[in-house]
Order: C-alpha cells, then structure tokens, then sequence
C-alpha cells in the first residue's frame, strides 16, 4: 500500500541521497585521516650515524649482549650507532651538569636496514631518517665493504636526504657519535653547521662531497673523496679528505692537497694563501683571497692530451709578519707580493695534481668527465686506457693575484 | 538567461590549448622520464623535443579527419568509414589506451605517493580516494572540465616551474655533452617512448564537434599545447641530465623527484622541496586523469545509444578497481606500460593517418569544415 503516493518520488530522491550520504561517510572513514600520523613527541629523530667493524669476541660486555640480536643469515660484521635526540631538551640535573640533548644507541649485525629495525628494541620512539645529517664510517669498515655497499641502505630509503653528509674516521665511528660538542649541539647538526665554514677553509673537502654527489660520481665510475673527521679526547676536527678508487679506499689526502684540488676545480671562492718571507722564510705574508675563479680545460694536439688550468683571484693581505724587518707595506710593495702569492697559488695546485696523478685518482672523475665532454673523440679512442693514461697527463696551471686591500693599517 | 553555472558544451581554440596542455602534462613528468634516459642516453631532451614535432603532427592529421566530419566525433564517423566490425575494433582500440592509461598512471601515482609521502598507508586507499575523485570529475559536463583544467592549469603549472627552475644551483652543463650520444640512433629509437609525456591528445578526435569555428585556427591552437609542453618537458630532460648525470637518472625510478630532492637553498630553513613538487603534482594529475576517463565513458555512451556517460563512469570503477590490482606487480606494470606506448603509438599514426586516407577516399567530394576568421 502506498501510503504518499504523491510523494513517492521526493521519496525516492530522498533514500538515493542517503544511501549517496552513507557511501560518502563510508568512504571518508576508509579513506581520511592519515596511517602516517606520528606524533613529534613520539619520534625518535636521529641527528647521525656510525658504522664500524664489530670484533669477534666470544665472550661480550654485558650491554653488548642486550644490544645484540640473533641474526638468520651472514656474520655479524658491523657495529651501528644513531645518534637520537632527546625531545624532552637538556635537563640540568642536580650537580649543575646538563643532560646531553641525544644520546645514543647501537646493535650489531650485517645490513643496516635489519640493525635499524632491531634497535626499535631499544627504544620507546619511531626512528626517524628524515633529519639525519651525518653518517660517520669507520676506516676499517671501508676496508672491509667499500663505500657503495654501505651508502646502499640511504639510497633506497626515500626519507634520507640526498645532501647527507657522509664522513670517514680513521678511528671507531662510534667514539665520533659520543663526542660532547662544545655549543652543547647534537653532533650532526653540528657538524651541518661546521661544514657551511667550508667556503672560508680549504682544508674541508666539503663541496660536491654530499651522498647526492658521490652518488653520481660512483654512478659515472669516478673516485671519490670524502671528509676525514678525527676526535681525541675534547677535541674534534674535520680535515682532509679519505680517498676512494671508484668505492674502494686507498688513503688519506693531506688538507694541502685538498686546497689545491679546490682551487683548481673553482670550488673555493674564500681562502688563505701563505708565502714565506723571502729574507726571513720563518715569517710569512699571508693573502685572505675573496673572490676567485678557475677554468681546467683539456687540449689535443695530435696524439697528445694536455690540460690547462687557469685561476684568478682577488682579495686582501691578512697577515704581514715582516713588518719589523721590512716596514710597512707600501704601494710598490704590492705587484711583488701578489707576483708571489700567484706563484705560490700555481705551485699549490700543481702539486695537488700531481699528488692525484700519483695516486691515479681523478675526484667525481672530474677530469676523466672534461675529456670526455670536451674532446669526445678523442675520450672514445682512449677510453679503455684512461687509468694509464691519466697519471702522465701534463697539467699547466697560471695563476694571477690581485691584491684590492692591505687591511685597515698599513 | 544563462549563468556561468550552467553546462557549456563549446571550447574556444584555447581552451582547447589548455586541455591539451593540462592532459599532457600530468603524471608522466615523474613517471616517465626514467625509462626514456635509460634508453636514450644524455640525448633524451632532444627525442623529448622531436616527441613534441611527431605528436603534433599526430594530432594535426586527427584535426584533418575532424574537419572531413565537422559535425561528427569519432563514434560516428570511424563505423561509417571502416563498417560497424572493424569501426567497433578500433573505438575499443581508443577506450582500450584511455582506460589503460587511467590505470596506468594511477598505479604510478598511488605508489609514488605512498612510497614517498605515506609509506605506511597502502596504495590501494590511496588509489581509491583518488579514483572516487577523478570519477566524479568526469562526471561533469566539458565545461566544467575545461574550467577545472584552467584553473589547476594557471594555479600549479608556475609553481612547479618555479621548483624546476631552483635546480639550476645543482645543474652542470658538461653532463649534457656530448650533445648527440655516441648512438645517435637511441635518440631517434626513444621518440615513440615520449608518447607517455605528450599523451591525451586523441580526445580531439571526440570534442572536435565542440570547438568553435571562428577565430584561432585549432591547428595553431593545438600547436600552440605542444609547443608549451615540447619547451617544458625538454627543460625538466635537460635539467634532470644536467643534474643527476644520464647514468643516475637512469638508475633511479623517479629522477625529476630527486632533482628537486637534491635542492637545498643556502641560507634558508627551506628544505625537502620534493614533498612540495608531490603535493603540487597531485591535482596536476587529476587535470590530466578527468579527460582520461571522461573519454571512454562518452565514447561507450554514445556508442551503446545511452545518453548518460555517468553510468559508465560508474562500471568503470569496478573495473579499474580490478585491473589495478591484476596489474599490481611491477613486471606487469611495466609490461602493460610498453603495450600501452605501443598501442597509443599505432592508434596515432595507423588508425589516424589510415582513417583519414579511407575517409578521403570514400567521401571524394564532402564539404569539409574550414575555420573561419573571426573578421
């Protein structure tokens, strides 16, 4: 019995719009609201990273035992440590010492991944990638695995950022992650800070040297090389650089070497360049250069390849130590002190390529890219032959100075 | 007296440009650069740029065949050229690349979002919501389409240019020579693959009817879409190569993301710009996922005399529902995405050219359809 028949189709529209109401509602349960959801008090945010060589030891401390997990397959060959902040902030506790802002945690184990998961174990908090500035590896794990099998884990991990930083200590890595900094910092955010010094100092391989560049350079087959961090007692630095045959490693460079590679490349706009006075080589003048730039370009002429690096820079004298044997510096002292600082500038970086030559090390294949790019034809016919060829390639390099400055007192 | 709310079934020349521009550019700006550099080398931007000539000149020969029908779209002229079987095949062959397309980038989609922005929801819902939304958005008239189109068109193109164009700190020119590959025969062998980038252009062989007839001419106007494409996606090859190197970006899945990923502004707390390019390129893809399934409901529509494209639209979501998860493993996926190239390609310049020819040839003396200046 039809009770409104005059209304039956207002009925009808009306359920139609339930039942579209309910699917919504439906929908929009299943469907809103976010399975992401992570609270900022819930995560564990880890600051940075270090991976040793874990040694065989029948019989481990007792916290290493509770760190340790059984593992299914392969040995047990490294050592993880995450640096975690500690979201409650520093606490000063009742000495007057204050509570470090992270502290650190770590397990042993074969993949990174698997020990990143077993350390959860440990912790109250969702490990969190995504803010992670430094991964610290030890020499002896290098040693052991090569940089790419090590790199492989961030480079599948869509959280990690692509400029991470990635160090090499010649010591435990570990000691690196529980070193205190001064500034009361977590260690990666301080060492993010530190390397931004780079563009004033280049004693610090820093530029290019970031996951997303190695990454190309291995890509590309290059070598690479990566900041040498060191820490002793209360006192950390980062200086010179570890160097890799394609992902292998092969040492360490000098900072010297590092400077004169960073010139020659145009990767340093700031630096400081040291002469030895020529009466009293014990003093030295010392040019703070603000502003330079530098071309490295490859020549063929016939069956030869050379290359030629030309760089110019600007800036002002810093530090006269001859000031009481030679006086003041005057206006005509100048042409002689930057003909002096370009020649020392050309030896610099000279050397530093002669130092890559003989270690037959070419950084993010720079030079081998340059040839290839720029003399292509001549790259195919001695492409297979590049590792013999390249450490007898003659390098020009001509520097020029100007000095715009002597400082506020003469 | 008619409002702007009510249905518009009539496209000026540009609008038109923007449909084609806004169904081109979507979804295939992440997904598909990989898969051409690995193929053809640092000269990818050049069968990028060669893709934008061969693609308009597909669309140029599909406006040739609209002005032999000028009243027509193509479920009523195609069975009238080839007979109701072979016009049938080749309207199924049109849906086919449609619906396949659809699914295709929504698998795409749905993964890229889940891995990267919420990797603990499964693709799946991410699909779904996605899906109710685009549904709902073919369900609307052509008008509300191209206002929705030129909207998002004219709202996110400029900031994601904007985020392309930061990358430039990161690009170095040497990965981009030599400029013509050692194989320079890769570059000409990776053109037929930049149909993922320009695809979406065959639905003017269905709205042809709708276009206006005064004015810009719709050769200049399609034109005027590929030209705006052919710029943009070669400049994102270009930078991907110059800043990742060919050999990187062919190594990773989604090597435009990681050239914004690799951004980092000195100076500034601005980072992780990647998460800003994926929230932008979300209603980039749906501009682009409308007119994708709009079209094969019209075309079923009209070829099965049901006057409303809505209930198809709404057999449609079953069916997708299916096939995304019958496609779901990547072998699969990718399998389906190089049948699906294959296809669109010989829909392109097959089906077209051949249709246009028999067309010719079988109406002799037609009066076609010329556009008119608007003097």
């Amino acid at each position: 019995m039809r009770i409104y028949p005059e209304n039956h189709g207002n009925g009808r529209r009306a359920a139609r719009r339930l039942a579209a109401f309910a699917a919504l509602t439906v929908l929009a349960i299943f469907t809103a609201g976010c399975w992401d959801r992570v609270e900022i008090q819930d995560r564990g945010m880890v600051k940075s990273m270090a991976v040793d060589v874990v040694e065989a030891d029948p019989d481990p401390p007792a916290t290493q035992r509770v760190e340790d997990f059984v593992q299914p397959h392969g040995p047990k060959q490294f050592m993880l440590t995450l640096e975690v902040v500690r979201l409650a902030g520093g606490q000063r506790q009742s000495s007057g010492t204050s509570e470090s802002q992270t502290f650190t945690i770590s397990s042993h184990g074969r993949s990174l991944h698997e020990m990143k998961r077993d350390m959860l174990g440990q912790l109250s908090k969702n490990l969190d990638f995504g803010h992670m500035d430094a991964v610290i590896f030890s020499e002896a794990a290098l040693k052991q695995e090569g940089l790419r099998p090590l790199m492989d884990n961030f480079l599948r991990d869509p959280s990690i950022r692509w400029r991470m930083r990635i160090y090499v200590t010649s010591g435990t890595a570990r000691s690196i992650l529980e070193y205190k900094t001064p500034t009361g910092e977590p260690l990666g955010q301080f060492l993010a800070s530190l390397m931004t010094n780079q563009s004033r100092s280049t004693h610090m391989p820093a530029a290019r040297t970031d996951m997303g560049y190695i990454t190309i350079a291995l890509d590309n087959g290059g070598d690479v090389y990566l900041p040498r961090i060191e820490v002793a007692e209360k006192a950390l630095k980062v200086g010179g650089g570890a160097a890799f045959h394609k992902d292998k490693f092969i040492g360490y460079v000098d900072e010297p070497t590092v400077q004169g590679w960073r010139l020659a490349r145009g990767l340093q706009k700031a630096a400081s360049i040291t002469i030895p006075c020529e009466e009293h080589p014990e003093n030295l003048a010392v040019m703070e250069i603000t502003n330079s730039s530098a071309t490295m370009e490859p020549h063929v002429d016939g069956d030869n390849i050379y290359f030629t690096v030309e760089y110019q820079a600007s800036g002002n004298l810093a530090e006269f130590q001859c000031i009481n044997e030679h006086g003041k510096v005057e206006p005509q002292d100048i042409h002689k002190l930057e003909k002096r600082f370009a020649q020392e500038l050309t030896r610099s970086i000279a050397a530093s390529l002669h130092t890559m030559q003989v270690l037959n090390f070419d950084p993010s294949g720079v030079i081998a890219e340059k040839l290839k790019s720029r003399e292509h034809a001549t790259w195919l016919k001695i492409k297979d032959r590049w590792p013999e060829i390249y450490p007898t390639i003659p390098f020009y390099v001509h520097a020029s100075v100007t000095l715009q400055n002597i400082g506020e007192h003469r | 007296m008619a409002s702007d709310l009510d249905p518009k079934d009539k496209l000026s020349p540009w609008q038109l440009t923007i449909l084609l521009a806004a169904v081109g550019i979507g979804s295939q700006i992440i997904l598909a650069p990989a898969q051409l550099i690995k193929h053809a080398g640092q000269g990818a931007w050049i069968s990028v740029a060669l893709g934008a000539v061969a693609f308009f000149a597909a669309t140029w020969l599909m406006l040739k065949l609209g002005e032999q029908f000028p009243d027509q779209n193509l479920v009523q002229y195609f069975p009238a050229v080839w007979g109701k079987l072979l016009g049938g095949i080749f309207l199924a062959w049109f849906v086919i690349i449609h619906l396949l397309q659809f699914i295709t980038i929504l698998h795409g989609f749905s993964r890229v979002i889940a891995f990267n922005l919420f990797f603990r929801t499964p693709e799946e819902a991410i699909a779904i919501l996605f899906l109710f939304t685009c549904a709902y958005g073919a369900m609307q008239d052509w008008g509300t389409i191209i206002r929705i189109q030129q909207f998002i068109f004219f709202v996110v193109i400029p900031p994601l240019v904007a985020l392309w164009l930061v990358a430039l700190l990161n690009f170095s020119y040497d990965r981009l020579l030599p400029l013509l590959p050692d194989d320079p025969l890769t570059v000409l062998t990776g053109v037929p693959a930049t149909w993922n980038f320009y695809s979406g252009y065959e639905v003017v062989l269905l709205i042809f009817p709708l276009i206006y007839r005064i004015g810009v001419k719709k050769a200049v106007a399609a034109g005027a879409a590929f030209g705006c494409m052919g710029v943009l996606f070669t400049t994102v090859t270009v930078l991907t190569i110059g800043v990742l190197s060919a050999k990187t970006a062919a190594d990773m899945i989604y090597p435009t993301l990681v050239v914004i990923k690799g951004i980092e502004i000195p100076g500034t707390f601005v980072e992780r710009l990647e998460v800003y390019m994926l929230i932008v390129w979300i209603p980039i893809v749906f501009d682009t996922m409308i007119i994708l399934f709009a079209v094969p409901a019209r075309v079923l529509a009209q070829s099965t005399r049901y006057s409303d494209h809505r209930r198809w639209i709404l057999f449609f979501i079953p069916v997708v529902s299916v096939l995304f998860v019958l496609l779901d493993p990547i072998n699969i996926a990718t399998k389906t995405g190089e049948a699906l190239t294959t296809l669109g390609w010989g829909f392109s310049f097959l089906v077209a050219p051949l249709t246009l020819l028999a067309a010719k040839l079988k109406y002799p003396y037609r009066k076609r359809d010329t556009d008119a200046d608007i003097s």
